[in-house]
């Protein structure tokens, strides 16, 4: 037993070893299968999840123009946007024969230069595109030629509903949707801009602007009727609000379509209200009589002799008014007398009046969203001679705009308001101004502007009921190196209404001939005065000026009149 | 009892199965209807933008004037059209008034009255008496302005 249980123990102990190994064996295959189960199984989770990959078009791809934000004016009507275009390209790789191909294409497109487009198609690029902006029905045809190489990608493209009526301010873009003048040019610049807008119905960013296209329309209107009735080679026309500085209204006639962008190239059809620089004449006057009143050198019952003219050195200054006697400050004003400016401004001197110019900004170019406005031409060795002539207007070249800044203080009770082409308030506008004059001698400048309107040589621009006051200014023109007995240049600075000011007008016409309708003149109170008026008779119910009755209006003019 | 537990479990399985794959399917179609939203969402947006291009297009001012004066009756406000409500005292409205049909000769009869106050029908009784209080001529309506626009149309 013992013999035979011994080796029995043996054999038992060797089975439960053997055992033994085939569980650990058998449990090392269950983990493995286990453990790839669990990974096949979370493959198949993960790939479930994952959903399918929207399969995009590759060529679709090729897109690559920016989408501009819409430009709006201040009431939300559109200026600019971007609507969708097909552009026409072709793959030379897949082309079978490109004689055919430039044949068929050429029979949609009949302008397309053929030999250049053989010569690209055989250049060896992957991509050449043919022509942007098809219209939908020229795509069509194309695509019914139905030539392998063709295809089309979908770009954005740049529109102007308007067309010309706002072109200087919104500008126009290049063919790759890049901003290259105004305010397109500006909102690449700053593309905080479009963001920080609220946005519109659609969905889509909008950069909203200052001006208003009513306005606009007022102005071109109104500008382009005095260019034919007075047959102007220009006009221009600028509304700012005295206390925010907006400008609701930019024209300048000819303008431009930014539809057709190559026309914005044209010399003729720049604007001239920030890049044209003129000697503006007798408005000038307005800041003579500003600076002298301002400095306590004279007030309104101070009187200047203008019974002769002033001859210094070779040159006499004369009056084209002349009253031959001596002139109340009021009565230089609106007989225009330029010997009394030019000896007012000698009454200053030289430094002061200077001084007085540059504090104002008539020196300095004026920075705009819309680029910075072309440099005066300031005379390098200013004299006596230069002052005396700087004071009604000859001598200093300055842009209108820069005219029109300079004037916002005299009109808005003595602030430096800073010109914008977006919306501001107008406690912003006035909390950024720094005060250049004395809230008195806004208010004296304002009756005087207003004295000119009843009594002076502005008596067209008396749009009723509006209380107009402005100063009329026709400049001769530098034709080669003299003076032009024939070319002028006539402006108008307009305020209304004087009894509490809103708004700044300038208008400006190059060159007016004497026509019937001007009484056969060519004075700015002739041509540049009543267009002015017809403007603010219009644009005052736009921008909520009310008129006054007539008895209130007499009352407040009845003041007015006293002080002369 | 085991094999039971088993057979549970794999109709369990079973089911699980198919419901896996239904919400799978049902997902993947509203995949499919998400993109062809958004692809519908782009098409209209885009025909959006182009509409509006086109409302501004047919809204500019010229155009809008030149079919004011072509179809419609109507001048350009003038400074004495307008009034305040301020200015408008209970006398305008306890005064009798005359009154007269709101059709074309209503200014001719209203100019016709001279200085009695004129009502040019229920719209705008505030201007027309105004008009009359002010010094300005009597007529409501802009008669001179009304003609050549007239004239224009036909």
């Amino acid at each position: 037993m013992r013999e035979t249980a011994k080796p029995d123990a043996a054999t038992a102990r060797a089975e439960r070893a053997y055992l033994a190994r085939c569980r650990y064996r058998f449990r090392l295959t269950c983990l493995t299968f286990a453990l790839a189960f669990v990974l096949i199984g979370g493959r198949l989770a993960t790939l479930g999840f994952a959903g399918d990959e929207p399969t995009s078009g590759s060529l679709h791809d090729i897109s690559s123009t920016v989408h501009r934000p819409d430009i709006l004016d201040r009431a939300g009507r559109l200026l600019a946007t971007d609507i969708k275009g097909a552009t026409l390209y072709a793959d030379p790789a897949k082309v079978i024969d490109v004689d055919e191909l430039v044949e068929q294409v050429r029979s949609v497109l009949p302008d397309l230069n053929s030999a250049e487009l053989r010569e690209r198609l055989k250049g060896g690029r992957r991509f050449v595109r043919i022509r942007r902006e098809l219209t939908p029905k020229q795509q069509e045809e194309i695509h019914e030629l139905g030539l392998p190489g063709l295809g089309f990608i979908e770009e954005y493209r740049r529109v102007y509903p308007m067309g010309a009526t706002a072109s200087h301010v919104v500008g126009v873009v290049d063919v790759d949707s890049r901003g290259l003048s105004g305010i397109e040019k500006f909102i690449d610049d700053n593309p905080q801009l479009a963001m920080s807008h609220p946005e519109t119905v659609s969905g889509d960013e909008a950069v909203t602007i200052s001006l208003d296209l009513g306005v606009q329309h007022v102005l071109r209107e109104e500008l382009s009727s005095a260019i034919s009735t007075f047959h102007a080679k220009a006009a221009a026309g600028l509304v700012i609000d005295v206390h925010s500085g907006e400008v609701v209204g930019l024209v300048s006639l000819p303008d431009f379509d930014p539809n057709h962008r190559e026309q914005a190239l044209d010399k003729d059809r720049l604007n001239r209200l920030g890049f044209g620089v003129y000697e503006m004449g007798s408005v000038f006057k307005v800041f003579t009589l500003a600076g002298v009143l301002d400095s306590g050198l004279a007030n309104m019952r101070s009187v200047y002799d203008a019974t002769s003219p002033i001859h210094y050195a070779s040159f006499t200054i004369e009056d084209f008014h002349g009253q031959h006697r001596p002139l109340s400050v009021p009565e230089v004003f609106i007989y225009s007398s330029n010997i009394g400016a030019a000896k007012m401004a000698l009454q200053m001197g030289v430094d002061r009046h200077r001084a007085f110019l540059k504090k104002l900004g008539l020196l300095d170019r004026v920075p705009t969203e819309i680029g910075e406005t072309a440099a005066p031409i300031i005379p390098r060795n200013w004299q006596k001679l230069n002052t005396m002539t700087i004071a009604f207007g000859h001598g200093l070249s300055v842009t209108p705009m820069q005219l029109a800044t300079a004037a916002l203080p005299l009109v808005n009770g003595g602030f430096a308001v800073q010109p914008t082409f977006l919306p501001r308030s107008r406690e912003e506008g006035m909390a950024s101004a720094p005060r250049v004059i004395k809230a008195t001698t806004s208010a004296a400048l304002l009756k005087l502007m207003r004295l000119n309107v009843l009594k002076g040589t502005g008596k067209r621009a008396n749009a009723e009921g509006y209380r107009v006051g402005g100063k009329t200014g026709t400049a001769d023109k530098v034709v080669g190196r003299h003076y032009s007995n024939t070319a002028v240049l006539t402006s108008f600075l307009s305020a209304f209404p004087t009894d509490a000011p809103e708004y700044l007008v300038l208008v400006m016409l190059d060159e007016p001939q004497r026509v019937a309708a001007s009484s056969n003149q060519a004075t700015a109170g002739t041509n540049a005065a009543p267009t002015a008026g017809k403007i603010i008779e219009r644009i005052g119910p736009i921008l909520g000026v009310a008129p006054r009755r007539e008895d209130d209006q007499r009352k407040f003019d009845a003041k007015v009149l006293a002080s002369y | 009892m085991l094999r039971f537990v088993n057979i549970c479990l794999v109709l369990g399985l079973v089911a699980l199965a198919y419901v896996i794959y239904q919400v799978k399917y049902e997902a993947r179609a509203l995949d499919e209807e998400i993109a062809s939203l958004g692809k519908e969402i782009d098409t209209e947006r885009d025909s959006l933008a182009v509409l509006r291009a086109e409302w501004s297009l047919l809204n500019r001012p010229e155009r809008i004037e030149r079919l004011a004066e072509k179809y419609l009756r109507l001048a350009p406000i003038q400074p004495r059209q307008l009034v305040t409500l301020d200015s408008v005292t209970d006398r305008d409205f306890t005064r009798p008034r005359v009154e007269v049909a709101a059709t074309a000769p209503a200014p001719a009869a209203a100019a016709g009255q001279g200085n009695k106050p004129a009502a040019k029908g229920p719209a705008a009784p505030a201007i027309a008496e105004a008009s009359t209080a002010m010094p300005a001529p009597a007529t409501p309506w802009p008669a001179a302005n009304v003609t050549p626009v007239q004239a224009s149309a036909q």
